[in-house]
Parts: C-alpha cells; structure tokens; sequence
C-alpha cells in the first residue's frame, strides 16, 4: 500500500509521538502501525521520535540527599506564626489573669461602684475564656488553628 | 492525606518520606541544581502541609504534588532568568556541537553530558512535560492535570520536545 496523499501522511505525523508513547487506543494504535508499515516518511518519524525516547534513557541518574525530613521539620516549625505558640499561649494567659486581678484591685480602690467593676472583670473574664477556649475547645488544636489560617495563603500558580 | 490535613505531622512525615525521591529527582531536572532541588522539595511538601485542606480526595494526589512543584520550578526558572538579565549574564546552555561527532562509539559519559544539556535547553514547559513522562511515567492525562493544561496540549508540548531534542541531539545520538 503506497501512500501519496500528504494529507493522510500529516495526520498520522501527528498521532506518532502518542502511538510511541502507548497513549492511543487500540484501533487507532492499529492504523497508525499499518500507516507506518507502508510509509517511509512516517517510518522515519516514527524511528526518531523512538531514538529520542531511547536517548533520554541515558539522563544522568540524580543524586539523592539525605531525607530532607530534618530541614523541613525545622521550616516548619520557623512558620508556625508566633502567635499560636505555646510559651505566647501561656504568657497571654498569664497576663489576662494579671489583668483581672489588677482590675478588680483598681475598681475598688477608685470606689467604682459594685456594678462598674465586675463589668471590667466581666470582660476580662470574656478576654481569658476566649483564649482558653481557643486552646482547649473540642478538637482545637494549635495546628488547627495555624491550618485554618494558612488555608487562605497558599498559591500553586 | 487526610491525617495530614488534620494536622497529624507523624502522617505528614510519612508521606514526605514516600514523595521525597520522585519530587527531588524532578526538580533536580527541572533546575539542574541539587541544592536549590533540595531547597524546592522542602518548600513543595511545606505548601503540602499547608494547604492539605484544599486537596479532594477524588484528584490525582501525584498530579497534584507535581503541579505544586512544577509551580514552584517554573517559578525559580523564571526569577534566575529575570536576575540573569539584570546582572546580564550570560546564559549558557553548552550544547553539544553537531560538528563534534566522535568517530565510533560515543562515550557514555558523554552521551548523558548530551542528554543533559539538550533537556536543560528545552523551554520550561516542554521540560515539565518530558521529564514528567520519561521519568515519572505518567499518562498524558496525569501530566495534563499536573501542568492544568489539556490533553492534546500535553500531547503538542511532547512533540515539540521531541523535536528540538532530536535537533539538539543531530549528529551526536539520534
């Protein structure tokens, strides 16, 4: 079967790098061989595409590190934003009960009337309940709370 | 994955530990440096981490860890050339001369040299494509959805690879 048609000879030009790279289905598999069987042109192709594909079989293997576990543990450990760390976590809570204490002592001895001052322990209370809920609420973790706020950073393009 | 989405760094690591190697070797391919390789693979699995939330388990999970350090290589490809300019460098490719060919058996030293250089010269697109294929076996559906082009984009990227590396190559393998 002689092939003059250069139409006929483009389109299978065109299907060889996937017929050699076994991405065609059976049937057009099929006809590409026989195409290629009866056609030099596209013989040829088909062998340089195929020498190609052969040569890069020699890429020089790469040398692996070691794990890059270590490295990346101690990246992520730098990004962990400063806030949720623990020893903040722990100051933070320490300076709420502070806060409290010196302002019920303030309220009292400014003569704020009963009222006023638990209105300001009140709201330091809300202050340190927040923080404590942030940190013990059900299945609040720190990395929960680092995920949720990296989740809006993060890009792939 | 899901155990690293939820936090779990002993999952996390775990999974670093299966995906090290492919994504290293890739990268070192893609920017023909180990150590700015080794680099991009801690940030690739830090963007992981972080972003573990947004993976569906329906996808690819391969497909998506390469088109996070695709990214990431393109992305260092592009500011090298950038800093090259401005310190107006000259960027050099060492490409084989046709002209060198050696009288009987090519070396396989050099042969690899060959290989090497032809595939660093190819554009970053058809880099990602190739190596993708050669060396990480994917499907053309996997790469497209690695590369988030379409399947006969993929297909075009490989055929002008080939094409340039079977010119790169002329007269010293293919």
């Amino acid at each position: 079967m002689k092939y003059s048609d250069d139409t006929a000879a483009k389109h299978v030009l065109g299907r060889l790098q996937a017929f050699a790279d076994g991405e065609l289905s059976p049937g057009e598999a099929e006809r590409v061989r026989a195409h290629s069987a009866a056609c030099p042109a596209c013989a040829r192709a088909l062998a340089e595409i195929e020498s190609v594909n052969a040569a890069l079989n020699a890429y020089e293997e790469t040398r692996l590190p070691p794990s890059i576990w270590p490295g990346l543990a101690e990246r992520l450990e730098r990004r962990r934003p400063f806030f949720w760390s623990v020893p903040f976590a722990v100051g933070a809570s320490a300076a709420a009960a502070a806060g409290l204490l010196i302002g019920l002592w303030l309220g009292s001895a400014a003569g704020l009337g009963g009222g006023q001052a638990a209105l300001a322990g009140e709201t330091l209370r809300g202050d340190w309940s927040e923080v404590g809920s942030l940190l013990s609420g059900a299945g609040t973790t720190l990395d929960d709370l680092y995920l949720a706020d990296a989740s809006n950073g993060g890009e792939t393009e | 994955m899901e155990r690293t989405a939820g936090g779990d760094e002993e999952a996390f690591r775990l999974l670093v530990e299966r995906w090290e190697r492919p994504i290293f070797r890739f990268l070192d391919r893609m920017l023909s440096s180990p150590e700015e390789a080794e680099d991009a693979s801690q940030e690739t699995f830090l963007r992981v981490f972080e972003q573990a939330r947004r993976y569906r388990p329906e996808g690819q999970f391969r497909s998506w860890l390469f088109r996070i350090a695709g990214n990431l290589a393109r992305s260092r490809l592009r500011r090298r050339k950038v800093l090259q300019w401005v310190r107006l460098e000259p960027v050099l490719h060492d490409r084989p001369d046709p002209g060198e060919r050696a009288d009987g058996a090519i070396e396989k030293r050099e042969l690899r040299r060959a290989v090497r250089e032809a595939v660093r010269a190819l554009p970053e697109r058809q880099k990602q494509a190739v190596l993708l294929r050669r060396y990480e076996e994917m499907s053309y559906a996997e790469i497209a959805t690695a590369m988030g082009v379409t399947v006969p984009a993929v297909e075009s990227l490989l055929q002008r690879a080939t094409a340039a590396l079977r010119s790169a190559l002329a007269g010293t393998v293919v």
